[in-house]
């Protein structure tokens, strides 16, 4: 977890009152000399909880029963069942023990040896498809790392046009790319909307900030970044400094008309 | 548990498992399977777990089966779905939606993962820590991930008014 995360996790505890006076004080006194954090701790509220469920019958509740009639019948064919092979293992062991039992040794061990066999043929088997799945994952990693790369690269291709010169042109280049948000190490691409763009974002931990700026192209950049003090990382402050960073890199370039 | 034990299993918590998945995913396809397969899996189980666990067994096999399938067919199908509540809302006057509507939304507008962990804690009670057992997750990402589910529930309802 990472410094913002941590914030939120003590701003969680604090309003659930998880906190003991003097970690309660603290807070308290923190979320004072800072307004940004204040003002995000203000919008947690356990008040609004879930919706109660809608009265919908599961359909399909007729095909789980099982029958039950035949439960006698059940126990007693599971006894019989048993019995049978107490009185075959039985027999076995005593066939062993007869005086010329080393055929039936030799026969044992060729059942050893076919047991092995089988069971490493098992473990190869899963260890292939684990394999296949892990082969799989990464291509489907790098393709859409990739297609995450290229939306990036398309970004900057725009804003760098000479016809995007106005702090209103960046922000609508910005509006029209789809944002990123990277779950589980798998990236998902949705559409923006005015209410999602600075959440959706702020999932991404920031030891893997996925950002527009150029230079941040690591985790590494993207933590250094983060440790900055003159970054606030309120959901507002972070898209904030990023629609600034674009901003002032219109204006080095082109003249404001 | 007999059979009988797994029966009253069925008569008790069906429905209620049916409405768990449907709130976290909004699919009744998928809700319809993660069901049949949690029942399944408590059939085949049924000697070695007591009815007393029945109700969190069946819950978390639904909640896993969910997060599988989540992983294997999002991103377009999700999107359009996503991109339809967006026009509906727009669409739909904010003087006509009442609390419980919106909460409604509000709900809809989280991830999954969101969705999950608050429908756990405020409809089936689970505490943080059993849902972090439940979910494979560390209990700071559970708190980490309701913390950001309620702020963006307050946000979505502020935006339109409501509170």
């Amino acid at each position: 977890m990472n410094h913002n995360d941590d914030i939120e996790l003590m701003l969680f505890r604090y309003k659930e009152g998880m906190l003991d006076e003097n970690e309660a004080a603290q807070v308290a006194d923190f979320l004072n000399k800072n307004p940004e954090w204040r003002e995000l701790a203000d919008l947690y509220d356990p008040q609004f909880k879930a919706p109660p469920y809608p009265a919908v019958a599961y359909p399909g509740k007729e095909k789980l029963y099982k029958a039950q009639h035949n439960t006698i019948l059940v126990w007693l064919r599971r006894f019989s069942a048993a019995a049978t092979v107490v009185i075959a293992v039985t027999v076995f062991a005593l066939w062993i023990l007869k005086p010329n039992g080393g055929k039936q040794q030799v026969a044992s061990n060729g059942q050893e040896e076919l047991h092995a066999v089988t069971r490493d043929a098992r473990q190869d088997t899963l260890q292939d498809t684990l394999q296949d799945v892990q082969k799989q994952q990464k291509v489907l990693h790098a393709g859409t790392r990739a297609a995450q790369q290229d939306i990036r690269q398309d970004v900057r291709q725009e804003i760098a046009r000479p016809e995007c010169n106005t702090v209103d042109d960046v922000i609508a280049v910005e509006e029209k790319a789809p944002s990123i948000i990277e779950t589980d190490r798998l990236i998902t691409y949705i559409d923006e909307d005015e209410e999602k763009d600075t959440d959706e974002l702020i999932i991404v931990e920031t030891d893997k900030l996925i950002s527009y700026l150029p230079e941040v192209t690591t985790a590494d950049k993207a933590t250094e970044y983060a440790s900055r003090p003159e970054w606030t990382y309120t959901v507002e402050g972070w898209w904030n400094s990023i629609q600034l960073a674009y901003t002032e890199r219109v204006l080095d370039s082109h003249v404001l008309r | 548990m007999t059979p009988e034990e797994y029966n009253e299993a069925v008569d008790s918590w069906a429905d209620d498992v049916y409405r768990f998945a449907l709130s976290c995913c909004r699919d009744g396809d998928r809700s319809n399977d993660a069901v049949q397969e949690a029942f399944a899996k408590l059939w085949e189980m049924r000697e070695s777990i007591e009815k007393s666990r029945c109700k969190g067994f069946l819950i978390m096999v639904v909640q896993n089966k969910l997060k599988d399938t989540f992983r294997h067919d999002r991103v377009v199908s999700e999107n359009h779905e996503k991109i339809s509540h967006q026009h509906e809302d727009r669409a739909t006057p904010i003087e006509t939606i009442d609390l419980r509507d919106a909460l409604e939304k509000a709900m809809a507008r989280l991830t999954e993962q969101q969705r999950t962990i608050i429908t756990l804690h405020d409809l089936e009670g689970y505490q943080y820590e059993e849902i972090a057992t439940m979910m494979k997750m560390n209990y700071s990402q559970v708190q980490v991930t309701a913390f950001r589910a309620r702020v963006r529930m307050k946000k979505t309802l502020l935006n339109w008014g409501i509170v």
